[in-house]
């Protein structure tokens, strides 16, 4: 096994940062709906909590993309055009049949190729669609809570806050599969541990696909 | 030389009312510390020098005098309060500027145009709009001194009863103890000529004799002045108010409930406008030690009704409305001259934009509204997104949280007893609310959205009164008590047939809870006796009139606060009101909304299994979103789904890969 830095420090921290937030915002935005399931004098606390953690994730959001943007790590996020297709086929069929034979992953994580091409289509789903889809109508649901003199008519609430929930439901799947997924490394928590400290072990026998730290 | 005189009385009549303002605020109960203080004072400084004497009333001396302008204790003729305040003031601009005395015969309509909905309507005002609580009268054929006689003790007089010798009387409103019960037996017996004249009978200086009303010569002046305080004009009251309006009291002794159903504002809203507390009243309130709020903020605060309901060209209050006055201007510097208006007090009273004051609309919205005194920013620093709630609710909604005094959920006219009474239902009683023992548990209004001046709409806190009626003809017109008494009733007995179909328990007898048209088929008995009288096409027509609560204010704790009040399941806002207990006429018959009403009609009525009907407001249909209540099932449906899947797909992927590395090994 070889130890390879996989993740820097500011991408654990921004990871991390991101999922209790999500977390957080799941679990406010439940009692939120659903107050009296929840502890009914939380309501407000819940409301409050709510709208800073959703600033918060905006910023760490916008604080990531300038990180992304100039380290060039953007790249790891974008699919390769050229095959696309059949590398997210191979890598859907290791997780249909080969995973179950002890298949070896059809693509080698390293400090360049940290996502494989179904995490890839996923993360950009979420982050370029999902997060800013529930950001934008969070800042609009609190705006017209504020300042509901601003907004025209045709903004209504209701609708949106049906579009935010929606979003809700959707992350929360994706936090599903998305967890489920850490555990299909080479042990269980393989992949969480090196999310929490950024380094990554890696079977000898595959060679990484780029400069390893170790 | 009498327009000097004229304005030494202006001068002295302004002062007057001024003081006497004062006066009446240190008379009020919620000022005893002041006036222990005072009178401390007083005792302490009489040892050393004379007590003040107190301060009266600077009102002029004035002479009582007839239609012919002599003075009443010499012609012994009645009161002619034109000639007798007309001597000063302008009584003919008084009444022509008096929406109280025209009661709506300025504003009547072609019979089948009344905006309220119903055929048989004049107007929209208490002349010529029939009236669900006391069964009109109404129509086409209405003559002034029939409804003199039926409604004339809510009239001031003047106005259409003019015509019948009634004037506009100004004592029911500024003397201090106009006497109503005589106004109304003369009302009843139709001494019109006299009526203004019985107000005084409180005062002493008239009484009924066996030969009719004689004025009392020794409580007059040889000049004709009435002598003593009782006549002293001063600014109307709460309690003048209340004469009509409402029950008004003070804290002095226990408020509680008059034995009658004809104190409207009670009836209809459960209102009390007094300071006292909930717990010192004489009302058998459930939970009543722990209600230490008043009955009114704002009469715990001194305020009068005319604090907010003023005349409109009082210098004192006069600011202009946004809708009357200039976008840029902020305030209106100009005033009008004390005299000029003592003479010239504008009558059309500052008012508001309530669904059951339908007449002289076109003065809602003159009122001084809560933000127009207070300033919403500075105490609710603790609601979050208080620009939100105030836009979409009116203070009300959260200050008049619940009432506690019985206000009427129905009225059934389609079944009324031997003396023609409705059935009436309360809430808030657990029985007969006329009687002392009879548990008063409060009621939470129902909050529907109100259609503001501005076209935007805000929840307001309402009571809902239904009330079933029998009408018949085309145009219909409700029918006559009297021949809906002889459809029902046969001297001593009911109708045979009528008695029939009401035994529902077949034990020939005809119980209480058995009086009423609760099915189809019963009202289809009394619909055939109907036409066998003559009557054409008779039905039962059930009508909602709302009845906006914008009295029986609160602060504070007991105000609503809480955010589950109304961001949960138990929403207030979706909370349904109770109509009735049952339905005349049957399940099938529902009620419909008066026509008139400023409110939006967005919920849906029910009749549950016992035959109980409600109205269960949905505001989400007016695009009222309440964060906690508010839902689209298909997303949330939709959502868990598509959550559940993954979870599924999840727990069988691991297992499978469970499976697989216990194979491996």
């Amino acid at each position: 096994m070889k130890r390879v830095y996989l993740y820097t420090l500011y991408e654990r921290i921004w990871h991390w940062f991101q999922a209790a937030c999500i977390l957080t915002l799941m679990a406010t935005g439940a009692v939120m709906r659903r107050p009296e399931w929840f502890g009914l004098a939380d309501f407000h606390t819940a409301i409050t909590i709510h709208n800073v953690l959703g600033l918060l994730l905006t910023g760490n959001a916008f604080l990531a993309l300038f990180y992304h943007l100039t380290t060039g790590e953007i790249r790891q996020f974008l699919p390769e055009p050229r095959d696309f297709i059949t590398l997210a086929v191979r890598q859907a069929n290791y997780y249909v049949r080969g995973i179950f034979r002890g298949d070896p992953h059809p693509f080698e994580r390293g400090p360049m190729h940290k996502l494989n091409p179904l995490q890839k289509i996923t993360y950009l789903v979420i982050l370029n669609l999902l997060l800013p889809l529930q950001t934008a109508t969070g800042l609009l649901m609190w705006g017209m809570e504020h300042r509901p003199e601003s907004f025209p008519s045709f903004f209504d609430l209701g609708s949106l806050a049906a579009i935010h929930a929606a979003g809700s439901w959707l992350f929360a799947a994706f936090l599903i599969v998305h967890i489920y997924l850490t555990t299909t490394g080479p042990t269980p928590l393989t992949l969480i541990r090196a999310m929490i400290v950024g380094w990554d072990e890696i079977e000898d026998s595959h060679e990484p696909a780029s400069e390893s730290h170790s | 030389m009498i327009r000097f005189s004229r304005s030494v009385f202006f001068i002295f009549a302004t002062v007057g009312f001024g003081v006497f303002g004062s006066v009446r605020a240190a008379d009020s109960p919620r000022n005893d510390a002041s006036l222990v203080d005072r009178s401390a004072s007083s005792e302490a400084n009489s040892s050393n020098s004379e007590a003040p004497a107190p301060i009266r009333s600077m009102h002029p001396k004035f002479k009582m005098l007839d239609k012919l302008g002599k003075p009443v204790v010499r012609s012994g003729a009645p009161i002619s309060t034109m000639r007798t305040c007309g001597a000063c003031h302008d009584a003919q601009y008084i009444e022509a500027h008096n929406y109280h005395a025209s009661a709506g015969w300025d504003e009547r309509v072609e019979i089948g145009k009344a905006l309220d909905g119903r055929p048989w309507d004049l107007g929209p005002g208490l002349f010529g709009r029939w009236d669900p609580l006391s069964y009109g009268p109404s129509g086409p054929d209405l003559e002034v001194r029939d409804w003199l006689m039926k409604m004339g003790d809510r009239h001031v007089g003047g106005g259409p009863a003019r015509a019948s010798g009634v004037e506009l009387d100004c004592f029911l409103c500024h003397i201090a103890s106009p006497d109503m019960n005589a106004r109304r037996e003369a009302l009843k017996s139709g001494s019109f000529d006299w009526v203004n004249t019985a107000t005084l009978a409180s005062t002493r200086l008239v009484k009924k004799e066996v030969d009719g009303w004689k004025w009392n010569a020794s409580r007059f002046s040889s000049e004709g002045e009435p002598i003593g305080d009782e006549t002293i004009p001063r600014l109307s009251t709460s309690k003048n108010c209340g004469l009509c309006h409402g029950l008004v009291a003070d804290a002095s002794k226990p408020v509680v409930l008059p034995t009658n159903s004809r104190v409207w504002g009670l009836e209809t809203k459960g209102q009390i406008f007094s300071p006292q507390r909930l717990k010192d009243s004489g009302l058998n309130l459930v939970g009543k030690d722990l209600l230490s709020r008043s009955f009114d903020v704002h009469a715990e605060r001194l305020l009068e009704c005319s604090s907010c309901h003023n005349t409109i060209n009082n210098p004192a209050f006069f600011s202009g409305t946004a809708r009357d006055r200039p976008k840029h201007l902020v305030f209106e510097p100009r005033r009008l001259d004390l005299g000029e208006y003592l003479a010239r007090p504008d009558h059309d009273l500052a008012k508001g934009n309530t669904v059951q004051g339908t007449s002289a609309r076109r003065f809602a919205g003159t009122m001084r509204r809560c933000e127009n005194c207070h300033n919403p920013a500075a105490g609710h620093d603790w609601l979050p997104y208080s620009r939100r709630h105030m836009r979409a609710m009116n203070c009300e909604t959260c200050h008049v949280p619940r009432v506690y005094a019985p206000a009427r959920s129905q009225t059934d006219w389609t079944f009324p007893d031997r003396s023609g009474e409705p059935r009436v239902a309360y809430r808030s009683a657990e029985g007969d609310p006329h009687r002392v023992s009879t548990p008063l548990a409060g009621f939470d209004p129902v909050l529907l959205p109100r259609i503001e001046h501005d076209g935007s709409r805000k929840l307001t806190p309402y009571n809902l009164i239904v009330t079933w009626y029998w009408t018949a003809g085309d145009p219909p017109a409700p029918v006559d008590l009297n021949i809906l008494k002889q459809a029902i009733y046969q001297e001593n007995d009911y109708r045979p047939e009528v008695k029939a179909i009401l035994d529902d328990d077949r034990d020939g007898k005809v119980e209480a809870a058995e009086e009423r048209l609760d099915t189809a088929a019963k009202a289809e008995v009394v619909a055939g006796v109907l036409k066998a009288l003559g009557l054409r096409n008779p039905r039962i027509r059930g009508e909602i009139q709302p009845y906006g609560l914008h009295h029986g204010t609160t602060s504070g704790e007991f105000a609503t606060r809480r955010c589950v009040d109304c961001h949960g399941e138990r929403s207030r806002l979706t909370k349904p009101i109770d109509l009735s207990e049952y339905v005349p006429g049957g399940a099938g018959a529902k009620p419909v909304v008066v026509a008139d009403a400023n409110v939006i009609w967005n919920g849906e009525l029910a009749v549950d299994r016992s035959g109980r009907l409600s109205y269960e407001p949905r505001p989400t249909a007016s695009s009222y979103y309440i964060m906690g209540r508010d839902r689209r099932r298909f997303v949330d449906s939709a959502g868990i789904a598509v959550d559940l899947v993954a979870l599924l797909g999840v727990l069988i992927h691991g297992g499978l890969r469970f499976r697989a590395a216990r194979k491996a090994k």
